[in-house]
């Protein structure tokens, strides 16, 4: 990296806060996704958005490619500086300005971790709602850049709906203010565009949310199965008698051995085939008949045990049983994929049958955890990437299960985002007349493309080019074990 | 059987690491400094790359290592259950391979710990100049803040030493009422030097919960600084030596009362072969306690507002998180109160508040804050170094805060209820 | 039919989508995309108008899965089609726009039409997919057809709320919810104004949840809506703020109620602008403006106020964000109708620009009309 262009970030920043020895920068070569790694050039930590605004008027002046990072847990390589360059860190603006009760908004900097919200608004009775798995370690800024989803969005909503208003810096450095309190959108919805643009549009350095009263009360059951069916038919029978649960998720047979054999062990039926966890929430009121509605519907379709937590320790290992599943799993095996695909719920069993298989075929341990209310189904693949036929199998094997996916209906992403991982899968679900469409979007935001990019759209498209899509050659496959193998490869500028 | 077989015979533990992320809110270094490098997570990577060729042992990766504070608290965050503290205590052996350890350090590890009666005169010279006036001549010159500011923290910290010895080597203590069984003592080097009188109410605590205890004369200091330092070899040496002076099989447990070297005796089996006797034996007192009929004991009322700081060795290494809070709360008349976030680093981590002095009063800072909040009379806490840190905070914050081990104020409850404190 | 005073040379009524690109493709002129035509006074002026496209044909509902809860309706559906096909399977959408049932789907997304259901939100978070016909003629979708989905940008909530300026919207995905179980209204009317506002002050820090809540003026009274499992409804009347006359309404009667309630909206006039602003401004926003009547979404911090005179308008927005509703063409002449700041107007030029270079779609309706 040019001394200049480090003396004006120094300048900029200040001296500790501009990184560019050779090892510090190893750490920031990928993100959750360690599969794809590229070293970045230099690594800055802005501490307001003047900075940042700068930093970008910088990286625009020298034309040098730039991206925002969070906590750096994202899943589809969103952090990931593809073509080097800056990396924009933003943890260390990490404060909750405020919150206001009355209003039941708090504004929040983007290095504030999600369930941080949560906690410091528990106190005062609310809570910010969208839960993705990492929240104890995810950034609320990355929760915007990839509108990050979570058990409980299936009756709240995803990070969409609980953004009022963001101040942010554009791709050429202007800070700009997007949004009311009110959360009404005015002219055109440009905050609901960006959210979700997974840092390719603006650069996100202040974020008004929206915070929910806590629900008067909670009730948690655990339903085990001897069938998939029985416990998809459950799911939409419940959907069916108007119950909205706060979270309804269905954990696998491997999962549940995996996490009983664990650390987490939670109590889950040890010969289950499939296992329900639902939750409702709400007034006190009522909360029991709904509770024991749900109990009778999963009874009625031969559910062999149904329990329902009698307090909050027993709720939380319940809960243990699911969110520990990551982490069973991750000891069975030196790496671990999270995939993410979503589907109609409805054509659960199918598709679970088609993964059993595929997981018989490549030879690879497979788990599935799925969002069983809204469609978003997690497979965890386990592999080791030492041994690169492992590594194409892995790519192979995602691929299958994103046409899988489309084919029944559903889509490549139901909350980790395209970023570097899924592009160039994008022309499954979209043609090139949308693709152009949403590139067109872009430019508004980023027109000189120098913003995180060679994420989203598939890599033979440039920014004005379009080319039509050809099925992924094991060529493009070994490509990528190449640079997974020998290490960060700069690819051309 | 030799030590060195014991490492090479596992698997790369890194590779347990699925690179999730989850840790990072739980490390106070990255909560301070908010950089990947200094992460739990950029830390395993690091010596991962290190392992396989990509890293290089230079003065910024021996920075990120050192400066982690092997608090642990990443190891009760992960999903994975990697193990951190192994790992970094190995990665710490490496570099100091690769380049000794600083020349203080491996003379006051080396040569001082290991040897109780070293170890008791060089205390002893504390004490002097601090008895003496030195000490206070040496503040109000501002003279060493100066010339060597790293020194002049360490000076600042430095605990006042108590006139009391502690419990005598090869010593011998009778149950009191009806024998339930024998345990034996680790009286710790910092402890039975600095603090003695902690160490003379464990004791009362266990004869009072009806078990004789004995105090095995040929042990020494755990180990821990050594190995937390990198000096490995110094370390299991030190082990070796600890698990040959305890009669394993005629105890009922070994005890201590200091979290951080409950830790490493619990742990030696990672340093040594044939420890796992020994180590299953070891436990922390609270968790002992808390099975015993000590609660019967606790007559003496105690009317104050007592808080309770985890020990990052306790909480994280050992796991005993409820225990030491079940038996404060026995004290009769006490106002137990929740302290916010007890359960992070205070930032002591042995001898960080010296090396990393300023990263130290950081994390430090933060916790007073949250000790202010809960308005409390007493903090307790299960382990000297963090004692120290919090005295030094208290006073720095200018608070009306008694820092005591929590067996100082259950040793207080003991006797008649008609007495009261 | 006549638009802000201009009269467009012809309609079509494609029936497909097809139909409606292929004609696009050819045709050079000015286009005013319509569904039920409820909305059209909202918006800045139009400029120009050379075709009416009538989108009412377009009237399909392609595929409702209610063990999905989703369902995929073509945009000339209307609200009541729309309503009568969930309720059949006990499903339904909080939306109850001001301009009622007949109006189309696709018109209330263009419009991001809202009304007394805004507590629940509008129509921006239930729309999961769409598909638009652009001005050459070029489909395109985006979204998708499940509930939960990430994949691309979410352009569905560009075209949402943009009066049909960027593209045609032809088709929309909308995620479904239970019906409420049961619902109830309770409305009071208070002595004066001071006493309204500390009934509202209080229903903000009180457990209740609400669906709708309305401070409508000048008469002061105070409606509360609440969907939810019967014994939760139930707990929720009894504890309603107090020293007020609750009259609570269900059933036919409830029905009833909020047809008045859009009845005293469609009365509103002749210039209605939406203040947008955070809840607890909502009493000072009413105190201060003094419109001649208001209908406010007091949980939500917006509200519809009366005036007779566009001055208000400009002192309203010198210290919040205020959308004109409804009003005669010659004050959309004098004032840009969204309020824009210099970021917004900018960015939506920019997006304007780019997606109908030559300013052919509904000319004049949004950022390329709007005064400042």
């Amino acid at each position: 990296m040019n001394k200049e262009v480090i003396a004006r970030l120094r300048q900029i920043c200040g001296a500790t806060a501009v990184v560019e020895d050779e090892t510090e920068l190893l750490v920031y070569e990928c993100d959750g996704l360690p599969l794809f790694k590229n070293r970045p050039d230099v690594v800055v930590f802005p501490r307001n958005a003047e900075q940042v605004s700068q930093v970008v008027c910088v990286a625009n002046e020298y034309r040098i490619p730039f991206l925002p990072r969070g906590a750096g847990t994202g899943l589809s390589g969103g952090a990931l500086a593809v073509t080097g360059g800056i990396i924009i860190e933003l943890q260390r603006m990490n404060r909750i300005l405020s919150i206001d009760v009355e209003n039941r908004i708090a504004i929040v900097q983007p290095g504030v971790v999600n369930l941080h919200i949560s906690q410091a608004a528990a106190p005062l009775g609310l809570y910010y709602a969208p839960d993705p798995s990492s929240q104890m370690s995810c950034s609320i800024g990355g929760n915007v850049a990839e509108n990050s989803g979570g058990p409980h969005c299936l009756k709240y909503g995803m990070t969409t709906n609980h953004i009022l208003a963001v101040e942010a810096v554009t791709a050429k450095g202007e800070i700009i203010r997007l949004g009311n309190p009110a959360g009404e959108p005015i002219g055109m919805d440009l905050l609901g565009v960006i959210v979700g643009s997974e840092g390719t549009f603006a650069i996100v350095t202040e974020i008004t949310v929206r915070l929910l009263p806590k629900p008067q009360a909670v009730k948690t059951l655990l339903a085990a199965y001897r069938s998939v069916e029985e416990c998809s038919q459950t799911v939409s029978d419940v959907i069916a008698a108007g119950i909205v649960p706060a979270a309804l998720e269905f954990v696998d047979a491997k999962t549940i051995e995996a996490v009983e054999a664990s650390v987490y062990k939670a109590g889950y039926p040890r010969d289950a085939v499939a296992a329900l966890l639902i939750e409702v929430d709400g007034f006190r009121d009522g909360l029991e008949e709904t509770s024991a509605a749900i109990v009778e519907i999963c009874r009625r379709n031969r559910a062999y045990e149904v329990r329902v937590a009698k307090d909050d320790d027993e709720r939380a290992r319940l809960w243990l049983g699911r969110k520990g599943a990551f982490g069973a799993m991750g000891r069975l095996a030196p790496d671990m994929i999270t995939m993410d695909a979503v589907i109609p719920r409805t054509r659960l069993p199918e598709v679970l049958v088609a993964i059993d298989r595929m997981s018989e075929r490549y030879g690879l341990g497979v788990a599935n955890v799925f969002h069983a209310g809204d469609g978003n189904l997690h497979p965890l693949i386990l592999f080791d990437s030492r041994y690169p036929d492992q590594v194409e199998k892995i790519l192979a094997m995602s691929e299958e299960i994103m046409k899988l996916c489309v084919d029944v209906g559903g889509s490549l992403s139901g909350e980790h985002g395209i970023g570097y991982e899924k592009k160039d899968f994008m022309d499954l679900v979209f043609t090139e007349t949308d693709l152009q469409s949403m590139l067109r979007v872009k430019q508004v935001f980023n027109p000189d493309g120098l913003l995180n990019p060679e994420k989203i759209f598939p890599s033979r498209r440039g920014c004005t080019e379009i080319g039509k899509h050809n099925t992924t050659s094991t060529a493009e496959i070994g490509k990528r074990v190449e640079s997974v193998l020998l290490g960060p490869e700069k690819v051309q500028r | 059987m030799t030590t060195a077989s014991t490492e090479e015979k596992k698997a790369p533990l890194y590779l347990d690491c699925i690179h999730c992320g989850l840790c990072l809110s739980s490390c106070p270094t990255y909560r301070v400094l908010g950089s990947e490098m200094d992460s739990p997570r950029g830390r395993i990577y690091l010596m991962r790359a290190f392992d396989e060729g990509r890293a290089k042992i230079t003065d910024s990766f021996v920075e990120h290592m050192f400066r982690c504070l092997d608090c642990r608290a990443c190891e009760t965050a992960c999903p994975s259950g990697v193990h951190f503290g192994h790992m970094m205590e190995e990665m710490r052996g490496k570099i100091v391979e690769d380049r000794s350890a600083h020349w203080i350090a491996r003379l006051v590890l080396n040569h001082v710990f290991p040897y109780p009666n070293r170890f008791q005169f060089a205390s002893r010279l504390l004490q002097l100049y601090r008895v003496s006036g030195i000490q206070n001549f040496v503040r109000s010159t501002g003279l060493l803040q100066r010339i060597a500011p790293g020194m002049a923290a360490a000076e600042a910290l430095m605990p006042a030493v108590e006139m009391e010895r502690g419990v005598p080597l090869d010593s011998h203590y009778r149950a009191q009422g009806k024998k339930l069984g024998t345990v034996a003592f680790f009286t710790g080097c910092v402890m039975n030097s600095m603090m003695g009188s902690i160490n003379k109410a464990s004791v009362r605590l266990l004869t009072a919960a009806g078990y004789d205890v004995v105090v095995p004369g040929r042990q020494i200091c755990c180990g821990a600084l050594a190995n937390h330092a990198g000096l490995r070899e110094t370390a299991k040496a030190m082990a070796v030596s600890n698990i040959a002076a305890f009669p394993v099989r005629e105890l009922d447990a070994i005890i201590i009362n200091a979290a951080g070297c409950g830790s490493m005796l619990k742990e030696y089996p990672l340093l040594v072969d044939g420890a796992s006797e020994f180590s299953l034996k070891v436990k922390d007192i609270s968790e002992f306690l808390v099975a015993t009929r000590i609660f019967d004991c606790l007559k003496k009322p105690l009317k104050r507002r007592v808080g309770y700081d985890d020990p990052c060795h306790l909480i994280h290494g050992q796991g005993v998180k409820n225990e030491p809070r079940k038996l404060l709360k026995a004290i009769p008349g006490i106002e137990f109160v929740e302290v916010e976030a007890a359960d992070q680093c205070c930032g002591s981590a042995g001898i960080y508040n010296i090396t990393q002095n300023e990263l130290s009063m950081e994390i430090l800072d933060r916790k007073i804050e949250k000790i202010q909040k809960a308005r409390i009379d007493i903090l307790a806490t299960g382990n000297p170094g963090c004692m120290f840190q919090f005295k030094y905070g208290a006073q720095k914050a200018g608070m009306d805060l008694d820092v005591v081990h929590p067996v100082e104020l259950l040793e207080r409850s003991l006797g008649d209820s008609n007495e009261h404190n | 039919m006549t638009i802000d005073g201009l009269s467009p040379a012809k309609t079509v009524r494609p029936n497909s989508t097809e139909e409606l690109a292929e004609y696009l493709s050819a045709f050079k002129g000015a286009v005013v995309p319509m569904g039920a035509g409820t909305q059209m006074f909202f918006g800045n002026p139009l400029q120009r108008a050379d075709c009416v496209v009538d989108l009412k044909s377009l009237s399909r509902i392609t595929e409702y899965v209610p063990a999905d809860l989703t369902i995929h309706v073509e945009a000339g559906v209307t609200l009541a089609k729309l309503e009568h096909t969930l309720l059949e399977n006990n499903q339904f959408l909080p939306l109850d726009p001001w301009n009622g049932p007949h109006a189309t789907v696709g018109g209330i997304a263009a419009a991001n039409a809202q009304g007394p259901f805004r507590a629940a939100g509008t129509i921006r978070d239930w729309i999961i997919g769409m598909k638009v016909v652009e001005i050459d003629g070029r489909v395109s979708k985006a979204g998708g057809r499940v509930v939960k989905n990430v994949t691309g940008y979410d352009l569905q909530k560009l075209y949402t709320g943009s009066l049909g300026t960027l593209a045609i919207i032809v088709e929309i995905s909308l995620k479904l919810r239970a019906k409420f179980a049961r619902t109830a209204t309770s409305i009071a009317r208070f002595a004066d104004f001071d006493a309204a506002a500390a009934c509202v002050a209080t229903l903000r820090k009180s457990p209740l949840q609400p669906v709708s809540c309305e401070w409508v003026g000048p008469g002061n009274e105070v409606w509360l809506r609440f969907g939810e499992h019967p014994r939760a409804v139930d707990w929720q009347l009894q504890n309603l703020p107090a020293g007020a006359d609750w009259t609570i309404l269900e059933g036919s009667d409830e029905k009833a109620a909020w047809e008045r309630l859009r009845t005293t909206y469609n009365a509103l006039g002749p210039i209605i602008v939406r203040a947008a602003g955070l809840p607890t401004a909502v009493r000072e926003i009413i105190d201060t403006y003094r419109p001649q009547a208001w209908i406010a979404h007091a949980l939500n911090g917006i509200v519809l106020l009366q005036f007779s005179s566009p001055d208000e308008i400009r002192r309203i927005r010198e210290k919040h964000r205020a959308v004109i509703e409804k009003a005669p063409v010659e004050v959309r002449k004098q004032i840009g109708a969204f309020g824009l700041n210099d970021d917004e107007y900018s960015l939506m030029k920019r997006m304007k620009d780019a997606f109908d270079p030559e300013g052919r779609l509904n000319p004049g309706r949004h950022v390329d009309g709007e005064l400042r």
